[in-house]
């Protein structure tokens, strides 16, 4: 009986996500500086302001909120000579905003269909985009940062073709493509 | 499109050196660099490795490194006669201690009375940033032999900027548990002093017995003498840590004093309420490393360790009927029982050269040596007048002391090891441990591992490993004790193990990993015969499979479970004795609001088998259930509330044949804890 009640307990209560905050910092780190080797980003930007939004779901508001301290204290002047502006938004918050507010977007863990419809909103509107996960790139976004073997760059390829960008060599050279 | 790309960014990069390119470079190198110290590439490294974080642990209402211990696939947790937890691997020897091997950021603290570290088994998870366990003799700790195991906790002493810098705790719980503790993290330029204290006690006991007086161990005489009651179990206990960094310069200090109830009795029968063993283990470690001409790593280390075991107990009761230890024919009376201080003292001396060179394409090369002398400068033996003749207190220490006062060990340990990167998706690890003491001669133990990354989801890995226990200090030199009789003779046990690891990556965070292990133990060391005199007595075969999946369900829901199975037969053809062949253990957590979250944890550990001498029944498994609440304040501040064993399970240690008849309770009921954690 005790088992039968311990089985139904796990499997009511099986909802959360543990991010990995090692991870959580790298990707911090590294991903404004993937966005200021677009050479074209003064042509998508004209107010010298990334505007980069970290996307959460309402249960992972304290992890959004725990990344955008990590960022603004590692670009607390900014990068690449654009001023860094974070904010922490509700993926509902994001879908329901009409206008392109968001420069970039890091989006945390979410539901396939969130994932989706996001990627929807933002194709070929040169919105850089990063992913927590390395799957989720498939949807449809441009970058992740993942730690294997060692720490690798992942780019969407179809994503980086229906885009306006135009990144500086070396990064082709540290990255490795993903072709859905 | 990616052809033409790739020949721009060939051509490019010969005329342009990016200074943000550059420092993205450095960045992946920086960060490669912390994930292969943090073990976030574990799924890489050549043995089979299972990693957990403090953080995680934390919120799932784990208290102790005990606690998370038993969240291990294949591990399984015992106790001695003295209350003294240890983790047993994959069923290895699980009657004697030294099996494992406990570092704590990097330097190793067993003990040498008992070659264990219970006095760290209690050590609060809010001052453990990460565990990693190794298991098998695969680890790659040049110049300490791991046998069935490793256990690598790594304090917050290790920041990179993921977590806070400081920390506060204090606790509140059942059997009258208090404890508290902090660390801070100061940085002063390059000088960089980690602090860390905590202090911890309780009331805890069990009913017990009655004890061995009750099996007519002593004869029929002393039957009627067996007590049943509360074991004491109670707790003091506090710690101090320190680490200073300074270039490449390394000082680690730690001082743990352990003071517990003298548990189920030093010689079997139930001792008095204020009885008690101390524990205290003292270290300090000083290291340098330094990298030369780029392809050349250099690391010296060297540290002394202070340990010992001191007994204030009335081992026996009063009334009891023994033969004279000085003349068996003469039968005395302890009219009053009989009391007795035990102290032993013994302190290491180690020092440990490395030096590794990445000169050869492909190759990573390390060859080293380490160095130790391991000695007892003290030995106490107080005890009731044996002669019987009165009941005065009498100072045993020259003339029948309980441990061998001379007692000293030389080792010596050269390692060679190379890691051959073959292609990017294929790792070859070999080395060889070469090792010499006063004991025993050149002992050769070699090991050889791959990695194969099949793809970026799916990683297959296999080793074969020797390795070898050194007898503890116990099982060599305890003297004039009628239920430990040291052997200065006993050979090392020996391991051959033959692992092999497939694991399927989710996700970031997800996998799934499926290992299995054949271990041929030789020489294997217990006391259970007449004389209670510890011997090598057989060998065993131990072979099995451990399941570990770590998933997201969907978006947000994970789940952590695994299942290990163990069998085996020792070289009488028996089957192995104390031994649970079937565990099951998980994890879930339920993030009720941001700040919110409960967690449900849950333990199978299956029955017992008896050796076949002993007539006693298989000792039952149990399942045990732990919840936990959690609420995360805005400021840093956490409040967490634990329940152990929900269902009020009945958990018991085995104990040895001939001595309890009923095994060791571990715990009395339900039990309840109140935290409150500040990270700043």
């Amino acid at each position: 009986m005790r088992q039968i009640v311990l089985l139904v307990l796990l499997f009511c209560f099986a909802q959360a996500y543990e991010y990995n905050k090692l991870l959580l910092r790298t990707q911090s780190s590294l991903y404004p500086k993937l966005i200021v080797m677009d050479r074209k980003l003064s042509s998508h930007i004209n107010d010298r302001r990334i505007d980069l939004y970290i996307l959460v779901t309402s249960i992972d508001w304290l992890y959004g909120r725990y990344i955008k301290e990590q960022l603004d204290k590692l670009f607390p002047k900014g990068v690449g000579g654009y001023i860094l502006r974070t904010k922490v938004v509700n993926f509902s918050t994001f879908l329901a905003d009409k206008e392109k507010s968001a420069d970039a977007i890091y989006l945390l863990k979410a539901k396939e269909e969130i994932l989706e419809k996001v990627a929807k909103k933002i194709e070929g509107k040169n919105i850089y985009s990063f992913t927590y996960e390395k799957e989720d790139l498939l949807f449809g976004f441009l970058f992740n940062v993942s730690i294997e073997k060692e720490v690798v760059i992942y780019i969407n390829k179809r994503v980086l073709l229906r885009n306006d960008f135009e990144f500086m060599p070396e990064l082709y050279q540290m990255a490795r493509f993903i072709e859905p | 499109m990616v052809q033409r790309i790739a020949i721009v960014a060939t051509v490019s990069l010969t005329l342009f050196a990016n200074p943000l390119s550059e420092s993205l470079k450095k960045d992946l190198q920086t960060f490669s660099h912390i994930a292969d110290i943090s073990k976030e590439n574990e799924f890489f490294q050549p043995h089979i490795v299972s990693i957990y974080r403090g953080y995680e642990l934390e919120k799932l209402g784990v208290q102790t490194l005990q606690d998370a211990l038993w969240l291990v696939p294949g591990v399984d947790i015992y106790s001695n006669n003295l209350g003294a937890i240890y983790p047993v691997f994959r069923g290895s020897n699980p009657i004697t201690f030294g099996q494992t091997k406990l570092f704590i950021d990097g330097v190793l603290v067993n003990n040498l009375f008992g070659d264990h570290y219970t006095q760290y088994m209690q050590m609060p998870i809010e001052l453990i940033k990460r565990i990693e366990v190794v298991r098998g003799p695969g680890s790659k700790s040049e110049g300490v032999n791991a046998y069935a195991g490793s256990i690598y906790i790594t304090t917050y002493a290790e920041n990179f900027g993921e977590f806070e810098c400081n920390k506060v705790f204090v606790k509140r719980g059942s059997q009258l548990f208090r404890g508290g503790g902090f660390y801070t993290n100061h940085h002063l330029g390059e000088l960089k002093l980690y602090t860390e204290f905590y202090y911890q006690q309780d009331d805890k006991s069990v009913y017990s017995g009655p004890d061995m007086l009750y099996t007519g161990y002593l004869g029929e005489v002393n039957k009627p003498l067996a007590k049943a009651g509360e074991a004491p179990l109670w707790l003091k206990n506090y710690s101090f840590a320190m680490t200073m960094s300074l270039g490449g310069f390394k000082l680690q200090v730690r001082d743990n004093r352990y003071k517990h109830g003298m548990g189920f009795g030093v010689s079997y029968l139930l001792p008095p309420k204020n009885d008690y063993y101390l524990m205290p283990n003292r270290y300090m470690e000083m290291s340098y490393q330094k990298d030369l001409a780029k392809v050349w790593h250099l690391e010296l280390k060297s540290g002394v360790r202070h340990d010992s075991l001191s007994m204030d107990t009335h081992y026996a009761p009063a009334g009891l009927v023994v033969p004279s230890p000085f003349d068996p024919d003469r039968i005395v009376v302890y009219k009053e029982g009989m009391y007795g201080f035990f102290q032993a003292k013994q302190s290491t001396i180690y020092a440990k050269a490395y030096l590794g060179y990445k000169g050869w394409s492909r190759h990573e090369v390390v060859f080293g040596a380490r160095g130790s002398k391991e000695r007892t400068y003290g030995v106490t033996t107080i005890t009731t007048d044996k002669t019987g003749q009165s009941g005065q207190l009498v100072d045993y220490s020259e003339s029948f002391p309980f441990l061998d006062p001379k007692a000293k060990r030389v080792s010596s340990i050269f390692f060679l090891s190379d890691t051959f990167e073959y292609s990017r998706d294929l790792t070859f690890y070999y080395g060889i441990n070469l090792e010499r003491n006063t004991q025993s001669d050149y002992i050769f133990n070699p090991r050889f591992s791959m990695v194969y990354q099949i793809d970026t989801a799916n990683i297959f890995k296999a080793s074969y490993a020797k390795s070898q226990r050194n007898p503890s200090w116990q099982e060599l030199f305890t003297i004039n004790n009628i239920t430990k009789v040291g052997n200065p003779h006993l050979r090392p046990e020996r391991v051959h193990a033959l692992e092999a690891s497939f694991i399927h990556r989710f996700g970031a965070d997800d996998f799934v990993q499926a290992s299995i292990f054949f271990l041929r133990n030789k020489n294997l060391i217990d006391n259970i015969n007449l004389e209670h005199k510890y011997l090598n007595r057989k060998d065993q075969n131990l072979y099995g499979f451990e399941l570990e999946l770590s998933k997201m369900v969907d978006a947000y829901t994970k789940l952590y479970a695994n299942y290990s199975f163990v069998d085996g037969r020792n070289s009488c053809g028996t089957p192995l004795a104390n031994i649970a062949k079937h565990m099951a253990k998980g994890y879930l957590l339920r993030q009720l609001t941001p700040n919110l979250s409960v967690s449900l944890l849950a333990r199978y550990v299956g029955d017992k088998h008896r050796f076949s001498f002993d007539t006693r029944k298989p000792l039952r498994g149990y399942t045990t259930c732990d919840l936990g609440l959690s609420y995360a304040f805005d400021n840093g501040l956490h409040l967490r509330f634990s329940a152990k064993n929900i269902f009020d399970a009945t958990i018991k240690y085995p104990s040895p044949p001939y001595t309890y008849i009923e095994d060791y309770s571990a715990m009395k009921g339900r039990a309840f804890i109140f935290s409150m954690v500040w990270g700043l």
